[in-house]
Parts: structure tokens; sequence; C-alpha cells
């Protein structure tokens, strides 16, 4: 029963380049409420060795000092925030999500987990299918992780991430077990669930420091020590617990979406809905 | 991207109004950016993205010297987002800035509906993206010649050469006026 994850790629720096075609291909970067910190990158400013959190004036100095060294400073593009925009997008990918699974479980203002089973087409397929629709109806890239649980099709997703081999979808189940393993022995844990440093510190004390070592984890014991995210999250299930197969769905996704509507003037829902 | 087809040659388009108003802090670049001088082409300026809140309904008739067609249905509401945007998560406003499309019915200040999940074909009133900036023209696609086309005598057509690339970046559906 494959779950995908599908996450946009760089997304606030994503929304603004539809928006404002000739930062495309260029580094843009998104700051913080007051125009502190960095909180999202593109591609390009990722290049560039821009941390997320980093402070602005800190990475304009930066440029700057290399510029004077080498000539020319590099072009970055610094945003304010533009959360009703951020937002209003975050609410065009879900839907559109939506029609390709009728479970859904809207994880972030740019994750959504889905379950693929008992669909026509092989998860590879409609990973496919999800990634090229997103792009053409709202102009945002995405990568589409698939695997057997909510985890690993983070991991999965990750991976589509890094590698631009996948070409934006990566199924696990097309890998052996042994390849799994050396994928996921590299990955760092707090990098696949960004932002958790505090929980990284404490998986680390037991021990867990890769996708690897999470995946070989009785989960009972992460359950007691990791944190909402991650419990949300958890490895295969060893017993009868099952809830990393489980997506948390919100009676509002469905109040969102009024009957008859759900698949615009298709009415194929669940099925996707692909060519208008 | 939408679909790609051929890039246009270079035409300096007027610059953009934004709803989106972010402020551009500061680009650490050597060469500022290329001064954008506005050429009155029909450019693209703001935009707004629409919000998923139902649009007010709306009750016909509204009388203008003949029959309402609806006077039948007095009852029925109308919701504009069905009628307009069949693929809501895919149709966005942007608002029109100069007067090279008016002979197609598209006036400056004009807001346009532009439906991203619409096939770019031969004949279509389409948003590309021309020199990074938004410009609205009718997209001429036929026999291997690919040209923008304005609607106004004064704007010559925008050629597309062997080897550039155009991204069209939407399909034009509606136009809403003030009157
Ligand atoms: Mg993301």
């Amino acid at each position: 029963m494959p779950v995908a994850l599908v996450d946009c790629n760089s997304f606030y720096a994503s929304c603004e380049q539809v928006f404002q075609p000739r930062l495309q291909g260029r580094a843009v970067v998104v700051l913080s409420n007051n125009d502190g910190c960095v909180v999202a990158r593109s591609r390009e400013a990722k290049a560039l060795g821009i941390k997320m959190g980093e402070p602005w004036f800190q990475v304009r100095r930066r440029l700057q000092g290399q510029g004077q060294g080498q000539g020319q400073a590099e072009e970055v593009t610094a945003l304010s925030s533009n959360y009703a925009l951020y937002a209003d997008m975050s609410n065009r990918v879900m839907r559109i999500l939506g029609r390709f699974s009728p479970r859904q479980e809207v994880y972030s203002i740019d994750e959504s987990f889905l379950e693929l089973d008992g669909l026509p087409e092989p998860p590879e397929v409609i990973g496919q299918r999800i990634r090229s629709t997103v792009l053409r109806w709202t102009g945002l890239p995405v990568c589409v992780g698939i695997g057997p649980t909510k985890t690993l099709a983070k991991l999965a997703n990750h991976l589509a991430k890094q590698d631009p081999a996948w070409a934006g979808v990566c199924d696990l189940a097309v890998l052996d077990a042994g390849e799994v393993k050396r994928l996921l022995a590299p990955v760092p844990v707090g990098e696949v669930w960004g932002g958790g440093q505090r929980l990284a510190h404490r998986l680390g004390a037991l021990g867990i420091l890769t996708a690897l070592d999470l995946r070989r984890a009785p989960s009972k014991r992460i359950r007691q020590h990791a944190s909402v995210m991650l419990g949300r999250n958890r490895l295969e299930p060893r017993g009868a617990d099952r809830s990393d197969h489980q997506l948390h769905q919100p009676r509002r996704r469905e109040a969102a979406r009024p009957a008859g509507r759900g698949c615009g003037d298709h009415g194929r829902d669940p099925q996707p809905c692909l060519s208008p | 991207m939408p679909e790609r087809v051929i890039r246009p040659n270079p035409a300096r388009l007027e610059p953009g109004l934004g709803v989106i108003a972010n402020r551009v802090h500061s680009l650490t670049a050597s060469k500022p950016p290329a001064a954008t001088t506005a050429e009155p082409l029909g450019a693209l300026c703001s935009l707004a993205t629409r919000s998923h809140r139902p649009l007010t309904r709306l009750r016909w008739p509204v009388q203008a010297g003949f029959p309402s067609p609806a006077e039948d249905d007095q009852d029925a509401a109308i919701d504009l987002n069905e009628l307009l945007a069949p693929h809501p998560e895919a149709c966005f406003l942007l608002r029109v800035r100069g007067c090279s499309m008016v002979d197609a019915g598209i006036d400056d200040g004009d807001l346009l509906l532009v439906d991203r999940a619409l096939e770019p074909s031969h004949g279509r009133i389409v948003i590309a993206v021309v020199d990074g900036e938004f410009t609205v023209k009718r997209l001429h696609r036929q026999a291997q010649v690919v040209r923008l086309e304005a609607a106004h005598a004064q704007y010559p057509a925008i050629e597309l050469k062997d080897g550039q690339e155009l991204q069209v970046w939407g399909v034009v559906t509606r136009v809403i006026k003030s009157v």
C-alpha cells in the first residue's frame, strides 16, 4: 500500500518566481517577517551556499566580500515574505493533489501525503503525472517520494530532491533492500525532518543518526523520545501499530471540496483528472 | 513551466504594478537590473491570485432593454467561480496595462482571467513571458511559424526565430471590464 509524499521545491521562492518570471533561474531568497533571516532559497541561492535561517545582512556582506575578491558579486534577489500569496498557492497545490487520491493528509504548507493504492496506474506513473500537473497548473515544481510508509515516503522524497536522476519522482519499490540501505545510510535524520535540530540531537543520543538507523530502530523507543513530528512519521510498525500507514485527514479538507466539484468539470474524482 | 514553444525577440515591456508588491531589497549585483523603459505594448502588470472563498452569488436578471434569458430561473444563484473558472486551482487574474490588444476587446485596466490548465493552441489569446515580463498577445502557431500578434495596427507581431523559446504562462479565457 504505497504512500506518496509530495513536497514543493523551494516553496516560497518558487511562488515568487511564478509571478516574477524574470526571477526564474536566478538566486532568490525570501526573508522572514522583519526581513531579518532567510526563510526560503531558490535552487540557485542554495548553490551560492546561502543557509536556511541565515541573517540577510550576513549573506549580503559575505557575497559582497566575495565580489570584491573575484571582480563580480553574485546576484541575489531578496524579497519580503508574502504569506497571503503562499497560502493561496498552497491551497491550489493541495486541491490539485486531492484530485489524485481520495486519501490525503496535508502535512505542511507545501507537503501532502497521498495514499496511492487502488489507483489504476503504477505509483511512479501517477507520481510523474502529479508533478507535471502541479507544474503546469500552478507553475510550482514538486518532488514525489513513494514508499510503503509515510516515513519512507518522506525519505524517498528527500532522495528525489537530492539526485536529479530520479526526475523528481522516487519510488522505493523499484529498489532492492540492499540499495535502500545504501541510500539511507548517509542521510542524516535532521536533514530529512528539516528544522528538527533538537530532535536530531535527542535521536543521536539514542544512536539514531541516519535514516538507516531510524529505519532499524524499534518504533516504541522512538515514540518515547521523538517529537510529535517524527511520532507521526515513524517507520514501519513492528507489531500491530499501523498508524504510519494511516493518513490524518481533517474533516475540513472534505468541506473544502464540495460534493460534485471534487474534480472540477470532469466529475471523475477520485481518479486523477489530468487533461482539461 | 507551462508549455515552452519558441522564444521571442527581446522587447522591453512596461514594468509590473504588482498587487503582490514585494519589496525587492537589494541586488548585490555589480550591474544594476536593466532599466525597463516602458513601451506601450499590451503588457500585463498587476496580478491577483484568486481566493478560494466563493465569490458573492449574483441573481439574475439584469434588465437591459431585452428579456433576460434567465427569467425562468429567477431563484438560481450563480457561482462566478463555477461559471468562470472551471479549473479553480489553475485560474489567475491579471490586470492589463497598455493598449496593444484593443482590437481584441482588451483595454488598459481590464482584468484577465487566465487558465493555466488549457492548451495554448493557435489563435488563442495567451499570457506569454517575453524577456522575463508578462505580455498578452494572440498566439499564432501554424506551419512551423510561431509569433505573438498584437491586436492594434501600430504594434507589429513579435516573430520568433528558429531555436528561440517562448514560454506561454497561461491562456486568457475572459476579459473583465469596469463600465
Ligand atoms: Mg518543500
